[in-house]
């Protein structure tokens, strides 16, 4: 994320990737109608469908198969006990990233859409290539080098392939081409788990630019049910930082108005700006939806700066010039987090320098 | 508790079993959790050792692979087989984040290390 965006901005263009993640709702009605609205469009679609997805029948020598079948012998070990096993989720999520490489690389398809099902699978899908990455890096070390000969199906040589291959898997489902809409039901609890799992995404990378209220209660239901859900739609609509609309069976894909790949109101995300500063202080503001801003924790990791939400973990490159200071604190602020920054004396001089004088 | 209305995963109330329900009859998973009489010798149930051992492996899958699913930190989780396999592997700490930086070598002993997986972080203050 090199280019500093505001956290909530209109994205450059029609998106080539929609991805649906639900959050305890079901996902399949927006999914279909993305899916109609977008051949009736005239754009030709293609589904990646999480749940269909058959590890088995899918693509070989995915970056996780090469993983798992060389990490034990680049560790030492003649056997990976643990690989029945992780094989199953991991291999899904590997098979279907596959899938989505191979559906934005067709000429011929206009549009991806990817039901992902549960958000946690689609956590997994933003999460597992810079996971594989690490881990292919990990191993690709001097030692392996050495032991493994020239040949293309030596350990080496595979793991760098397939580390290039999940580096290039890193940005499919982040760019600037894909959009997030997130699924949750029409309910008052499905607030916090909208929340939630926007935080959740929105850290991990996605470009979130809808929230759905799936089954959204129709005139003729009981009132309680609606005036709940028209409460849960308000207080998305002020919070989520992205436009908030009705689903469920028989509705649109998307508002009113304009193509299902335009995205209807502003986009969800996470965007560090430049930093600023000078030899006194230094700032950098990440900017993203006001409902994370109170739910995330910042921290500093060797030259990363760590955002932190639950479980969920985002490393960002610290800016060369940050990398010479101490972060001191952290101040939340209106759709985001501003990082205060001291120059370290041992490595800024001037500083040093410029203390040593005033003292 | 009558023997006759007993679920069959109920180990009992430390009497002997009645006429109806005689010891010798005991066999299968559905006897697994049954007093047996002291002394008496035990034959291997190689179909209940099978479906114990088939219901070991969906409670594996359940109690591992389903909650390893929401584990986007691997060393937030050490008590996760998985996790704790991932950072085995090596370094996990990018899991949720962005890919390591481009090299042509890494640091062998990054592999091992897993000291920078989460645990050499430090958290600032946040105010207001």
């Amino acid at each position: 994320m090199s280019s500093p965006s505001p956290a909530a901005s209109e994205p450059p263009g029609p998106a080539r990737l929609i991805a649906v993640c639900g959050a305890g709702a079901p996902t399949g009605h927006l999914t279909r109608a993305t899916v109609e609205a977008a051949r009736s469009e005239g754009l030709r679609t293609r589904v990646v469908d999480l749940a269909a997805v058959d590890p088995v029948d899918g693509p070989r020598d995915t970056p996780w198969d090469v993983l798992t079948e060389v990490a034990p012998r680049a560790a030492g070990a003649g056997r990976y006990p643990l690989a029945a096993t992780t094989a199953l989720a991991d291999a899904r999520v590997a098979a279907a990233l596959a899938a989505v490489a191979d559906a934005l690389a067709d000429p011929l398809t206009d549009l991806v859409v990817v039901d992902t099902g549960d958000q946690y699978v689609g956590r997994a899908l933003l999460a597992h290539p810079a996971a594989i990455v690490a881990a292919l890096e990990a191993l690709l070390g001097p030692d392996l080098a050495m032991r493994s000969s020239d040949a293309p199906d030596a350990d080496f040589p595979r793991l760098t392939a397939a580390r290039d291959v999940a580096a290039s898997q890193c940005g499919l489902l982040t760019g600037s081409h894909a959009v997030w809409r997130l699924v949750v039901a029409s309910t008052g609890e499905s607030v916090q788990a909208a929340q939630d799992a926007l935080t959740a995404l929105v850290l991990l990378g996605a470009r979130v630019d809808g929230v759905v209220l799936d089954g959204y209660p129709r005139k003729q239901d009981p009132s309680d049910q609606r005036r709940q859900a028209d409460a849960a739609s308000e207080v998305l609509a002020q919070t989520a930082g992205t436009a908030v609309w009705r689903g469920g069976h028989g509705r649109r894909a998307r508002p009113k108005g304009g193509p299902v790949t335009a995205s209807p109101g502003p986009v969800a995300e996470l965007a560090p700006a430049e930093p600023t500063g000078d030899r006194v202080a230094w700032e950098w503001r990440i900017e993203m939806p006001d409902s994370m801003v109170s739910s995330v924790r910042v921290g500093v990791d060797g030259d990363q700066l760590v955002l932190a939400t639950g479980a969920t973990y985002r490393w960002l490159s610290l800016p060369a010039v940050l990398r010479r200071t101490i972060a001191s604190e952290a101040v939340r602020g209106h759709a985001g987090l501003t990082v205060r920054f001291l120059p370290d004396p041992d490595t800024w001089p001037s500083a040093r320098d410029e203390g040593e004088a005033t003292t | 508790m009558s023997g006759d209305r007993s679920p069959w995963w109920y180990s009992g109330d430390e009497q002997p079993p009645g006429p109806q329900e005689p010891a010798s009859e005991a066999s299968g998973s559905g006897a697994a959790g049954r007093d047996e009489p002291a002394g008496r010798p035990v034959v291997p149930d190689w179909l209940g050792l099978l479906s114990g051992a088939q219901r070991l492996v969906e409670w594996a899958a359940d109690a591992v692979l389903t909650p390893h699913a929401e584990h986007d930190d691997p060393s937030a989780h050490p008590q996760c087989l998985l996790c704790r396999a991932s950072l085995l592997l090596g370094d996990g700490r990018r899991a949720g984040g962005e890919p390591a930086p481009e090299s042509d070598f890494a640091d062998p002993g990054d592999a091992g290390s897993g000291g920078s997986t989460g645990s050499g972080i430090r958290w600032l203050p946040i105010r207001d």
